[in-house]
């Protein structure tokens, strides 16, 4: 069901309209010259730097997780039509029903090629129980928590709603899910446990000093020139990030605080671990990590930034929607020049405009 | 003790009739999780009974804010003033109350004394501050740490009872630990499993519990569950 607030807003982007659709169809590509993808640090980024704010943001961004795998698996099963009827008549006459849908490899398909084709991670199902109601996921290279330190700690949030959100879709019935394996937690893979009718769990309460270490490797792999995943590359497709930010920033106007401060603080981090022309070196990583190409104007200190990773594809909703971007040029002109700048968006491709442009005053 | 509506039927019941009178709250939660609605009915119920209201607005422009509360209600715009903060955030200048640089609190606090002088008279009158959060971005931290005690107890002495927004978790610790001093109310908000509650953590001179309450938002708005 479409929680409540995300009735509050029409205007969600093609990412989530499209989110559950483009990985079995040829749509047109989010970014002509970039390409669509994103380097998975700057989506760990945004995640766990949310995450360390408040504990408040775990079943938050369980429930956003919850909300775009129910939403767009919906959006998929819809645009089947007919053929959503015929598979489910298919199903039932093969013996799969409930739980048992997941035998079914046509469904599985749609739960699961969008991970793959997001280059989410590669999952797969070890197992399904239909007289227990119980299921097990593992997944391989899960974007989420991929290298990171070894914090004991269970953090996939986002990607046990996205599951129970997608599987719950299929089967029509409520699914939890408990994320059994971590990478984080020093697994080789992590691994997902699912089941009808189970009693709520809890997640793994992450301290200060774990997102502390989280982040350092974070920023530290930024500047690493190591491939990360060995079977998928380092990319995920940037649908994802925007039916995650979008998603979040749409639904409150008070998201811009949210995102400008997360981006202000890995831009003081990403400042503090530049070398040489600290300028050059931060547009550079822009383009490493495929936020977008920067032009900069040093005389007037206005960053023009080209199909930016947040907003490219989204249709003019009047918004200017790229506060992490915002705040990570202020976070690394604050690091840099020791002294407080604040950075405006005036231009943005939310609001029309072909590009994003970033104006910056220094008090 | 004098009461103020809140607008919201259940929340009304649960602290004993309302905010108390010339009281200043704040809302604290993540984005998305009904803030901004709870203090748009503030507004309307301000505006339902004639009462002025003050909104200052960093994160919507004022014509947006309109709109969305006249979902709760008729709005008479006479009786709402509008603070513009947003604008400047999204490079537009010019325009009556509009703040042309939001890390100038000085500015910001001439315009707030100028609009409450301009609405004196009525025995209730109402605030909204949405969010503090955004003006806590661009101002320096320090000067952010001595303009809200100066600016609340301004509003209150005015006769306006405040409602403030604050976006969980983006804040330096020592503005949080000045906000929860100065003001008089202060209520969280969290979502899980797809639903809202709201607790009242604090509120001067009411009894209250302390449980998480379960809320939806309707067309009405809020409404919190039996």
């Amino acid at each position: 069901m479409l929680p409540v607030w995300a009735k509050q807003y029409k205007d969600y982007s093609r990412s989530l309209e499209e989110f559950g659709v483009r990985p079995f169809r040829q749509l047109p590509p989010i970014r002509p010259n970039i390409g669509d993808d994103l380097h998975i640090l700057v989506f760990q980024d945004v995640f766990f730097s949310m995450l360390s704010l408040s504990n408040t943001y775990t079943q938050y961004l369980y429930s956003w997780g919850k909300y775009i795998g129910e939403e767009s698996t919906k959006q998929l099963l819809q645009t089947m039509g007919v053929g959503h009827l015929v598979a489910k008549l298919g199903a039932a006459w093969k013996g799969y029903t409930g739980i048992g849908v997941l035998k079914d490899p046509q469904y599985v398909d749609k739960i699961f090629r969008g991970w793959e084709y997001y280059k989410i991670g590669t999952p797969r199902i070890l197992w399904v129980d239909e007289t227990a109601k119980t299921f097990r996921v593992k997944v391989n290279e899960l974007m989420y928590s991929w290298d990171l330190p070894n914090v004991k700690k269970r953090t996939c949030f986002l990607p046990t709603g996205i599951l129970g959100g997608s599987v719950e879709a299929v089967i029509g019935q409520p699914v939890n899910i408990v994320e059994s394996e971590c990478k984080a937690a020093g697994k080789e893979a992590d691994e997902f446990a699912g089941a009808v009718q189970l009693p709520e769990h809890k997640f793994d309460e992450l301290k200060p000093a774990d997102f502390k270490r989280i982040r350092q490797s974070i920023y530290d792999r930024m500047f690493e020139d190591e491939k990360e995943r060995h079977d998928l590359d380092d990319y995920a497709n940037l649908a994802l990030t925007q039916a995650f930010y979008l998603g979040i920033f749409l639904s409150s106007a008070g998201a811009h605080a949210l995102f400008y401060w997360i981006g202000r603080e890995s831009g003081k981090e990403i400042g503090a671990r530049l070398k040489g022309d600290r300028l050059k070196g931060f547009c550079d990583l822009f383009e490493k990590l495929k936020i977008g190409h920067f032009a900069v104007d040093r005389r007037t200190m206005t960053f023009v930034l080209e199909e930016c990773a947040f907003c490219s594809g989204v249709k003019n909703m009047n918004k200017r929607l790229c506060s992490y971007v915002a705040g990570m040029i202020a976070g690394y002109l604050e690091n840099t020049n020791k002294k407080r700048f604040t950075v405006v968006e005036t231009k943005c491709i939310g609001s029309g405009d072909k590009r994003c442009e970033f104006v910056i005053h220094s008090k | 003790m004098d009461r103020v509506k809140t607008g919201i039927i259940g929340l009304d019941k649960h602290i004993e009739g309302g905010y108390p009178k010339n009281a200043s709250i704040v809302l604290i939660g993540p984005p998305g999780c009904g803030k901004s609605t709870i203090a748009q009915q503030f507004v309307v119920e301000g505006l339902k009974n004639r009462q002025p209201v003050i909104y200052v607005a960093f994160d919507s422009s004022p014509e947006e804010i309109t709109d969305s509360l006249q979902r709760f209600g008729k709005v008479e715009k006479e009786k709402l003033k509008f603070i513009d903060g947003y604008s400047w955030r999204i490079g537009e200048s010019g325009g009556e109350n509009k703040i042309g640089d939001l890390s100038n609190i000085n500015e910001l606090n001439i315009t707030v004394g100028d609009v409450l002088r301009s609405l004196n008279g009525a025995p209730v009158k109402r605030g909204v501050f949405d969010s503090l959060s955004t003006l806590l971005l661009y101002a320096d931290p320090t000067l952010v740490i001595k303009f809200i005690p100066v600016i609340t107890a301004k509003i209150k002495t005015a006769g306006y009872n405040l409602v403030m927004i604050l976006e969980e978790g983006v804040h330096d610790p020592r503005i949080l630990s000045t906000v929860s001093y100065v003001v008089d109310g202060s209520i969280s908000f969290k979502i899980e499993e797809n639903k809202r509650y709201l607790r009242v953590d604090k509120m001067k001179g009411t009894k209250h519990s302390l449980e998480w309450l379960e809320f939806e938002t309707t067309e009405r708005g809020v409404v919190l569950r039996d």
